[in-house]
């Protein structure tokens, strides 16, 4: 605001009378709303200076602001401190208002204190595009940029620089759109193609590259928080590359961007939900999560609920919701109520509060197959089908078979004598701190080393049936189920069991099954032969459930029917009902001895199915939802301890209402967030997209479009852009195309000192914009310059030349299961990834890429600091990755470059700013080399430790002191101000 | 958003315009700092990182010899939630410090038999012995004590002061950490770059880590076959196109950079000539003790963070790691204060020599205490004691603070504050303060919000402990 203001005020322009949004509303939030505002705790005086029917008000013969009589307002005789009886405002120990908003105030009351809303909360228009030859229905977005910007710069008096030179349009679209520069090939290609469309064809192509995922990813990883480590103190290594991957085959794909906001809040809820759709959600398990001993979970699950309500409000609304979270919010209308409510669609997870130690993903989380995995299990589980259909298959001889096996059980009589089997009783749950913690520790029933412990409280469920699957109704915990067996004689017996997750059984006190797995439920998921003693026999289970449902599954399957078929065998088969017919076919089908090979198949079937999901490629955190639901409450001061009134989930007044039917779960929430009719996702995405590429965005405080961010820029731009994005189905290479095809973007970036000056931030846009590439495209300049890059596009990420002992120092190695505790670099392909796969541990980020203003991951960031240090210098001029790549680019030019130092300047030029050298560059790079060969062939012990530098091999065939003195011509190069500068 | 192209630690700023003044003139921040005329121009924060156990240490009372071995009563918890480390615990038993105590000096400060250095200079200290927090456990209470709330995010101390005051040596950060780690947990509770972090504020102002060994700043050294005069070669040719490009485009940056890249030149000398303690007589290292001939010891950093001190930087923090006694007490205890004690007394007794202590503010003090009661069963060789954010003992020197004072008192179980409470963000309110800064006045814009050191809710200058 301030700025604009500043500007109107040097290009001379006197401001028109006070606009409410963008003159008088900034004010009153500064200096009033912290007392007379939305804080209905912090509320004095009964005053809401944000509410425009308490302002104007009839407070008993007078009005805080009285538009019949204007001089007569209070806020006026508060202003000026003329009332007697009254305290001038603010209040003494507030800072004052400057004369300039002062005069504002009293030239809005005294115009008749015209109010708006604010402009966020409502919806964008397409409003008509100014001097265009095209309606606003016609004009393509670029036209539509372009009418609005000139329309601008002319009400400022200032004329548009002309396009930039080719070569610099080039280096600038490819870095935007792939983050990486154009190689010499594509600059001669472009430089020698003159159709008119050769533009718009590099913009295809740079749209149609799989770089472009890449880059788009990358500006979403801050947003996302992602990391490659929990965080908080121990900050342990988690897995979630699959969702990275997810993210750069999203936009590769170009999927619409309300898919992509749905599958990311909500991919588990979908009706359609699929692997890649619950990885998707994983967007909001990339908070930190903690496994700091002696942590309270609940209050964590706080925390993370609360992340998420931040992270979800930031990035899609451009809200500052936290600040609701201990009260009302000072300066939005969001109350602390609603700021519940909205935590209440984030908070019922079935996730720890302390989870995610020894380098595994906290829950809940599912497994991630390779793609030949996927095809092998896809094979197999056709294949399952197959032999179920031949096991089940309702054939005259099947038939048969069975009608035989019901007439010779009929006519056996007396039956064999079935062990007597007590109900099942059950102890627990027992919850210990991990679900591998619960598995080991035994919580009273083992330790006797029989199930006659009565350490704990059994109750008798006489619902456990045999053979069918139960729930186990908690979470994360351990439960134990015990029951006698009588058998009449010694003998062996053979019993069978499922279980989610893992499973112990003990059989007269003796441990017989140990397995230790993440699985649902499954019927027959473990068999084994247990010898049964004449008399009583105990047996003991423990069923440790690691996350969402817990089920158990028992069955005898050595003896003869289970009680319920040979309850149906003594009616015979006229006296069946439909499901009894069924369960005896059933059962017969598991003991047919004609059926033992498909039997046999199958098993071995199963076994190689289980063997496969046990080693998935990799695990990926998702979002679910709990059973039970766990209720939201209004938490005073934001404490997990301090609870409220419950609240049920629901979204903001001051924003559109859901739809009538709209689910109370995190899907109608997306749902909601994408309806075409919402004020603020679209504007926030695109804004995020002229960020990116005109290095801000027209809100220039992306995470605030609340009344105390900045004003737009171009208020009409934007809104005309966001409603031309849902018009195209939210389509996001659209609208990148169309920004970069715009004249404001193509423009010539120099600037004057006069206009530097006028419009330092280039707010306006008569130049170019022109600023400091990111942390990660820095090294991917250089990765790519040198020709050193690895192409693999996803993946894990990859562990660069690192410092010695930059984690161990800080970290808590050898005295914790975590992993990431001590850092072990790469050799070969991991060491040079794009940045964006630098492995990212939250306690230590990448000191290369932190030194150029990289966030620690922590939090959710939609807006980068851009510093010009000291420290970037060191990094650029002597870590081994840079001096690396010097050397590899020195190769590259000297192989590759052509003959002569001349030939060889003018690769180095293409290869790293994009263009050819002038005549005094190439004197200076030319004395450069000359001058180091000098050196370094005085010194050539000097030149063989500087070309030794990385671990790439080295073309032993160049000669070590002009390939030395090449290198430092290449680091030269990799430092200029314009390498790591896109213009 | 402006672009924060301020020389942060730049020779601009070295004139006494600092970053705010400089955000005011890029129309940013009115306030000016600092407000008023300050009693500290720097700070050294020996950062005990774990929690040093208070009761052990400082916090005695002859009292509690009687109350050895008796139930903590219900009352005087009152309910207090505890970690899930003692949460299951039967039996909270007061376990009495098996150390001896005496008073010392003419305040007659109560100082352990551990600590016996700190104990002679008892008459330079002020000892806080009602500070306490919210938090209780080491994540939320070391991010707290750094920078003001337990959440994420925020800017450390250090760094709020480089964005306020700037640097007054042209060649060297506003904000230099050291970090050691004790003998006696090893390894300590963890750190994170977020405690000397920027937070909202431009990374610029993030602490810069001195590290042990040849590159004691990441990336210093000039690789290898690259001496100094090749270097200084390769800046001219790189300020000569970087020049040109200026000039071409009137890209302020590219200016900019060129200071920059002189900048880190200098630092290549500047940085070395900071760490070579080779220069310092043997009585120095004898004032530290053996260690401060160690590289990365707490002793070495105490004595490099004297050096620094000397040239001008705004705020050195030590972070010293293995102050977290939940088991072997007595061994851990003894080793951490071995390690400690002779450097920090060393450190203040040396300012004092140089005349630097006068208007240097020396702090000393971890993220929580302990509890009185035992960890595990009383007596037991494995005992030791569960985090305790109720109260604990911070000690200041120098810069304006009342030397040979005890301000604030625990109850008989050393449990609870039972006067002079001093919240960590009133600590931290008084720190600011010391060097001229009105905490509820120092803020930063972010989200929304005018973020402030001291959190939101109400924080006070602790006025009694002033000179």
């Amino acid at each position: 605001m301030m700025l604009l203001v500043t500007l109107l005020q040097a290009a001379g322009a006197q401001p028109a009378a006070p606009d409410f949004s963008r003159d008088v509303r900034p004010i009153l939030a500064e200096h009033c709303f912290g007392c007379h505002g939305p804080d209905a705790a912090a509320r004095k005086g009964d005053l809401r200076l944000d509410l425009e029917e308490d302002a104007v008000r009839d407070r008993g013969g007078y009005a805080v602001v009285d538009r019949a009589a204007p001089t007569e307002s209070e806020l006026l005789a508060r202003l000026h401190g003329d009332d007697p009886f009254a305290d001038p405002m603010p209040p003494e120990d507030e800072p004052p208002l400057s004369d300039e908003e002062r005069d504002i105030l009293e030239g809005w009351i005294a115009d008749g204190a015209p109010w708006g809303e604010h402009w966020a909360f409502r919806a964008p228009e397409k409003s008509g595009v100014p001097a265009a030859s095209v309606s606003a229905a016609e004009a393509s977005a670029a036209e539509a940029i372009d009418a609005f910007v000139e329309a601008r710069l002319r009400t400022e008096g200032l004329v548009p620089a002309a396009e930039a030179d080719r070569h610099t349009l080039l280096r600038r679209v490819t870095l935007d759109l792939t983050g990486l520069p154009p190689t010499p090939e594509e600059i001669r290609a472009f430089l020698a193609d003159g159709s008119p469309s050769a533009y718009d064809d590099v913009v295809d192509r740079l749209l149609a590259s799989p770089r472009f995922g890449e880059r788009m990813a990358l500006q979403w990883l801050d947003v996302a928080r992602y990391a490659d480590t929990n965080g908080y103190s121990i900050d342990g290594g988690r897995h979630m590359w699959a969702w990275r991957d997810w993210v750069i085959g999203a936009f590769n794909e170009n999927m619409p961007f309300d898919r992509f906001t749905v599958e990311q809040l909500a991919g588990d809820l979908l009706p359609d939900a699929t692997d890649a759709s619950r990885i998707a959600s994983g967007f909001n398990r990339n908070h930190m999560n903690t496994h700091e001993g002696g942590t309270i979970e609940e209050e964590y699950l706080v925390e993370y609920a609360a992340d998420r309500v931040a992270t979800t409000s930031q990035a899609w609304l451009g809200l500052t919701m936290g600040c609701a979270r201990c009260h009302d919010h000072k300066y939005d209308p969001i109350s602390q109520r609603e700021y519940y409510q909205f935590f209440a669609y984030f908070n019922s997870i079935s996730d720890r509060g302390n989870d995610g130690d020894g380098g595994k993903n906290s829950v809940p989380f599912i497994p991630v197959f390779s793609e030949e995995q996927q095809l092998r299990l896809a094979a197999l589980e056709a294949e399952e089908d197959r032999l179920r259909e031949a096991l089940e298959a309702e054939t005259p001889a099947a038939a048969a078979r069975l009608a035989a096996w019901v007439d010779l059980e009929a006519s056996r009589g007396e039956r064999r004598r079935e062990p007597e089997l007590a109900p099942w009783s059950l102890a627990g749950p027992f919850v210990a701190a991990s679900g591998d913690a619960a598995f080991k520790t035994d919580f009273g029933p083992e330790a006797s080393g029989s199930a006659a412990s009565e350490a704990v409280e059994w109750a008798v469920r006489e619902d456990l049936r045999d053979g069918v699957p139960h729930p186990l109704p908690t979470n994360n915990a351990a439960t134990y189920l015990r029951r006698t067996i009588n058998s009449a004689e010694a003998g062996p017996l053979d019993l069978a069991f499922g279980s989610d997750d893992s499973i112990k059984v003990w059989w007269n006190g003796a441990l017989v099954l140990d397995a230790n797995v993440r699985r649902g439920v499954e019927p027959y998921q473990e068999s084994l032969s247990v010898l049964a003693q004449a008399g009583a026999n105990e047996l003991l289970v423990k069923i440790v459930n690691y996350g969402g449902p817990g089920g158990v599954f028992f069955d005898l399957t050595s003896s003869g029917p289970p009680e319920d078929v040979v309850e149906a065998l003594a009616l015979g088969p006229a006296g069946w009902s439909d499901a009894q017919a069924a369960r005896v076919a059933v059962y017969h089908r598991s003991i047919s001895p004609a059926l033992d090979g498909v039997r046999s198949e199958l098993q071995g079937l199963r076994s190689e199915v289980s063997a496969l999901m046990a080693q998935p490629m990799t695990t990926a955190m998702v979002m679910d939802e709990r059973e039970m639901r766990r209720p939201a409450h209004v938490l005073m001061r934001g404490a997990y301890d301090q609870k409220g009134e419950e609240v049920e989930p629901g979204t903001p007044a001051i924003l559109p209402s859901l739809p009538s039917g709209a689910r109370a779960d995190r899907l109608g929430l997306a749902t909601w967030l994408v309806d075409p009719a919402h004020p603020l996702t679209a504007r926030v995405a695109v804004n995020s997209y002229w960020q990116l590429l005109f290095g801000a965005g027209l809100v220039d405080t992306p995470e605030d479009f609340g009344v105390r961010g900045a004003l737009p820029s171009h208020p009409e731009l934007l809104d005309w852009l966001a409603v031309d994005f849902v018009e195209s189905g939210w389509n996001v290479k659209a609208m990148l195309g169309q920004m970069v095809r715009s004249a404001a973007y193509r423009r010539d970036a120099a600037v004057s000192p006069e206009l530097l000056e006028l419009d330092p931030g280039n707010r306006l846009l008569a130049r170019g914009p022109r600023f400091r590439l990111q942390a990660e495209l820095i090294r991917d300049v250089a990765l790519s310059a040198s020709g050193l890059l690895a192409p693999r596009i996803g993946g894990p990420s990859g562990r660069p030349y690192q410092p010695a002992g930059l984690w161990r120092e800080m970290s808590h190695y050898g005295s914790t299961p975590a992993t990431e505790q001590i850092y072990v670099q790469d050799h070969g392909e991991g060491l040079y990834r794009r940045g964006m796969y630098t492995i990212w541990k939250r306690t230590v980020p990448p000191p290369i890429l932190a030194a150029f203003d990289a966030p620690s991951r922590e939090l959710c960031v939609v807006r980068r600091s851009r510093t010009n240090t000291p420290l970037q210098a060191l990094v650029l001029l002597n870590e081994t990755g840079f001096v690396e790549a010097s050397r590899a680019l020195a190769q590259r030019v000297l192989l590759e470059g052509g003959a002569g130092d001349e030939a060889r300047i003018r690769e180095l030029h293409l290869l790293t700013v994009g263009r050819e050298p002038d005549a005094a560059e190439r004197e200076v790079v030319a004395a450069l080399v000359a001058r180091e060969r000098a050196r370094f062939a005085a010194q050539p012990e000097d030149a063989a430790a500087l070309i030794s530098v990385g671990e790439s091999a080295r073309d032993e065939s160049i000669e070590p002191v002009e390939h030395a003195a090449w290198t430092l011509a290449a680091a030269l190069m990799l430092n200029l101000s314009e390498t790591v500068t896109r213009g | 958003m402006m672009e924060f192209t301020r020389r942060a630690f730049l020779g601009r700023s070295a004139g006494g315009l600092g970053a705010m003044a400089l955000s005011r003139l890029l129309g940013g921040d009115e306030s000016v700092v600092p407000h008023f005329a300050p009693k500290a121009k720097r700070v050294v924060y020996l950062f005990q990182s774990g929690g040093p156990s208070h009761i052990d240490l400082f916090d005695y009372k002859p009292v509690m010899r009687e109350l050895h071995g008796q139930e903590l009563p219900e009352s005087v918890r009152g309910g207090q939630r505890v970690t899930g480390m003692t949460a299951g615990q039967k039996s909270f038993p007061v376990l009495a410090p098996p150390y001896e105590f005496k008073q010392h000096g003419e305040s007659g400060a109560w100082v352990s038999e551990l600590m016996p250095w700190t104990a002679r200079i008892a008459d330079k200290l002020c000892f806080l012995k009602g500070v306490h927090t919210d938090a209780i456990n080491h994540d939320p209470a070391i991010t707290t004590i750094n920078t003001g709330a337990m959440q994420p995010g925020k800017a450390s101390l250090g760094s709020w002061l480089s964005y306020g005051l700037g640097s007054e040596n042209r060649d060297l950060p506003a904000y230099l950490v050291l970090l050691s780690q004790g003998t006696g947990k090893d390894p300590g509770q963890p750190l994170f770059s977020r405690l000397w972090g920027s937070g909202f504020l431009p990374p610029s102002h993030q602490g810069v880590q001195l590290r042990p060994g040849s590159n004691p700043v990441l990336y210093l050294q000039n690789p290898p076959g690259v001496d100094a005069s090749t270097r200084r070669a390769l800046l001219d040719d790189l300020a000569k196109l970087n020049g040109r490009h200026a000039d071409a485009t009137g890209d302020p940056e590219a200016r900019t950079r060129i200071d920059q890249y002189e900048m880190a030149f200098r630092m290549q000398t500047s940085v070395p000539d900071l760490t070579d303690l080779s220069t310092e007589p043997e009585e120095v290292f004898e004032l530290y003790g053996p260690d401060a001939r160690k590289p990365g010891t707490y002793a070495a950093n105490c004595l490099l963070a004297r050096r620094m001190l000397e040239r001008g930087v705004r705020m050195v923090q030590l972070f010293h790691r293995g102050w977290d006694q939940h088991l072997n007490l007595d061994r851990e205890l003894r080793a951490q204060s071995m390690d400690t004690d002779q450097p920090s007394a060393a450190l203040v007794s040396d300012l004092a020599r140089l005349g630097l202590l006068e208007d240097t503010l020396v702090v000393w003090g971890g993220e929580f205490g302990r509890t009185v009661y035992s960890q595990g069963k009383l007596g037991a060789p494995g005992s030791g004691r569960d985090h305790h954010g109720r109260c604990f003992t911070v000690w200041m020197a120098g810069g304006g603070i009342k030397p040979g004072i005890t301000h604030g008192a625990t109850d008989d179980w050393s449990y609870n504050v039972a006067e002079g409470g001093v919240h960590v963000n009133d600590l931290n309110a008084t720190i600011l303060h010391q060097l001229g800064i009105d905490h509820e006045r120092f803020t930063y814009p972010y989200l929304g919000l005018d973020q402030r050191l001291t959190g939101v809710e109400e924080s006070r200058v602790v006025r009694e402990i002033l000179t």
